[in-house]
Order: structure tokens, then sequence, then C-alpha cells
């Protein structure tokens, strides 16, 4: 690190001048750079008062504690966020996971299996596939107790429109 | 003060170091102050501007890097004193400015300042324009030389040299 004054010794300041002006003119223009400066050393200024010098001190005391807690307090936003990010993202990837692996009915992969196979809706299967949809729908419902009035009748009743409709299926009608 | 010690200090005042800084304070205030009240030839304004120096540097000590300490710091003064100008000027507005300064020209020319330190040198200082002065200043304060004078102000070095020469060829005149 160079921390040292750079000012020109007299004799570069000599070397200097010569480049810009003829030898006379620049060791005239030496001579009155180096008596003007030795008239400012011979009239210094006073220091600044001691208790100016420790007003500034406290001054910059208070700003360095002002900074450092800035900073601490950066340091913890940072923290937080991060740590606001990582929960965000488990949440999201745990809730992904566990509606990808429940969500398709029944009714859904009939449909899925039958457009990936063929390409074409076929009429029959779509009309068997909103039946079965239905039909698991209402026994969800039951299972949970939302369909409480039809009781285990309703629920019989039910599987025996399921049962109905996949034989149907499998008949070909 | 050795450079090994400088650095040292500089280091710790990167780390925000409460003593760092007060033994920064304590190695620059002098030289800092006689800049600033050559300049404004006000003891009030100095040490407003001193302490605004300081606290300059606590937010800015990152960003020095490297190189001669003493050149660094005083442009950060020499930006700070021209801040002050500015901010003077825009207050009063131009026309006011310019009777204030030539005031205060007449002031330091011949009257007594009133409580300020009155000396000869700051009275004859204030017949030197502003620029010029503030160049001799610059250059007296700072050690700086005038190469590096001369590229901090964006000019031929030349120009430099002849107008320091020429202040301090008048300012030895005005002072016989």
């Amino acid at each position: 690190m160079d921390t040292q004054n750079n000012k020109e010794t007299r004799e570069e300041l000599r070397k200097l001048l010569e480049k810009l002006y003829d030898q006379a003119a620049a060791r005239q223009a030496a001579e009155d750079i180096e008596a003007g400066e030795k008239l400012l050393r011979s009239n210094p200024v006073l220091e600044p008062a001691e208790a100016v010098k420790w007003r500034i001190k406290m001054t910059v005391g208070a700003a360095l504690r002002a900074k450092k807690l800035k900073r601490s307090k950066s340091r913890v936003y940072r923290a937080l966020a991060t740590a606001a990010v990582i929960v965000i993202t488990m949440a999201v990837s745990t809730k992904i996971l566990e509606n990808g692996s429940t969500t398709m009915s029944a009714g859904q992969r009939l449909v899925a299996v039958d457009t990936g196979a063929g390409g074409v809706m076929d009429a029959k299967a779509a009309v068997l596939s909103d039946e079965v949809t239905q039909a698991e729908n209402q026994l969800s419902a039951i299972r949970f107790g939302q369909a409480s009035d039809k009781g285990l009748n309703g629920a019989d009743e039910l599987e025996t429109e399921y049962i109905t409709i996949a034989s149907d299926f499998w008949k070909g009608e | 003060m050795p450079e090994k010690d400088l650095g040292q200090i500089i280091a710790g005042c990167r780390r925000a170091d409460e003593a760092s800084f007060s033994q920064l304070i304590d190695i620059y205030s002098g030289r800092m102050y006689g800049y600033f009240y050559r300049l404004t030839g006000s003891r009030d304004i100095s040490d407003e501007l001193l302490s605004e120096l300081f606290v300059k540097l606590v937010e800015r000590i990152g960003q020095y890097r490297g190189g001669s300490f003493n050149s660094w710091i005083f442009r950060v003064a020499s930006n700070i004193f021209y801040d002050h100008l500015r901010d003077k000027q825009r207050q009063q507005g131009l026309i006011e400015a310019h009777v204030k300064r030539l005031e205060e020209d007449e002031r330091l020319a011949g009257a007594d300042d009133g409580g300020e330190q009155s000396d000869q040198m700051q009275k004859q200082l204030g017949r030197i324009d502003e620029e010029t002065r503030e160049l001799i200043m610059f250059r007296y304060y700072s050690d700086m030389s005038f190469k590096e004078i001369a590229e901090m102000r964006s000019e031929p070095i030349g120009t430099t040299i002849s107008k320091v020469h020429r202040g301090l060829k008048k300012l030895r005149e005005l002072m016989e």
C-alpha cells in the first residue's frame, strides 16, 4: 500500500520545469514555487480545537455504530429471506408431490388411456367415463358422510350401479 | 508516520474499527483543517467541513483501492469543499453570492475578521482567485506531485504548474 507523499524533490521539479521552459525560466519558476511554499510553511494555520476533534470522533463513532447496525440488520433480513424461500419451496414441492399421486380418478385414467391409444375419443368411452367419475364422487361423498341421508342403502345402490356400468363396458354396450 | 502503521490504521478503518478512525482523525485533522481554513477563511465552516469529511470517510473508506492515501483523502476533501461552494451558491443565489464574495474578499484583504484567526497570509489569499487558491492549497497540504494533480484535474501538467507558479508568485508579491 502506497501511503507516502509523492511531491517532487527539488531536482525532479527543476527537471520537470526544464521540459516546459528554457533553462533560465525553469530555474526562476522553481525558485518562485519553492519560495511560495516556504512562505506557506512559515505561516501555519492553527490546529483544530481539541473539543472539535472530540466532537468529530463522537460523530464518527455514532456513524460507525449505525453502519454496523445496518449491516447486521441487512444480514438478518437476507437470512430470513433465504429461510422463507426454502420453506415456501419445500411446501410447494410437498403439495405438488401429494397432488400428483392422488388427483387422477379412474374415469380420467380411462380417458387418458383411450386418448393415448387411439388418438380419438370414443363417444361410448366418454359416456362411461363420466358415469364412472360420477359414481366415484358419490361413493366418496358417502364415505365422508356428506350423503348421510342415503345411509348404507345409498352406498349399496351406488355399488350396484357401478358394477352394472362396468359390466356394460366389458360387454361393449 | 511509517507507511506500515498508516496501512494498518486504514485497514482498521475499513473494518469499521472506532479506535483506528480516532487515530486517522489525529493524523489528518491538522492538515485537513488547514486546507479548509485557507479556502474558507472561517473557523466555523472549517470545523463543519472537517466533520463532514470524516463522517463521509466512514461510508467511503471501502472505496479506497490502494495507491496514495494522501491523494485519495484530499480528493474527497476537495469534493466536499466544492459541494460546500455549490450549496452556498444555491442557497444564496448567484448575485447575492457574488456580493458576499466581494464583501468577503474585502474583509480578508483589509479589515479584521472579528474573532477568527486574522493573519496576513489569509488576507492576501483572499486576493487570489478561488480556483488558483484551491489549487495552491491542494498542492501544499496534500503533498501530491504536479503529475498527479494534473491527472486528477484532467489537464496538461504544464497548465497545472503554470497556475500554481503564477499563484505562488502573486502571493509572495502580496506578502512583501
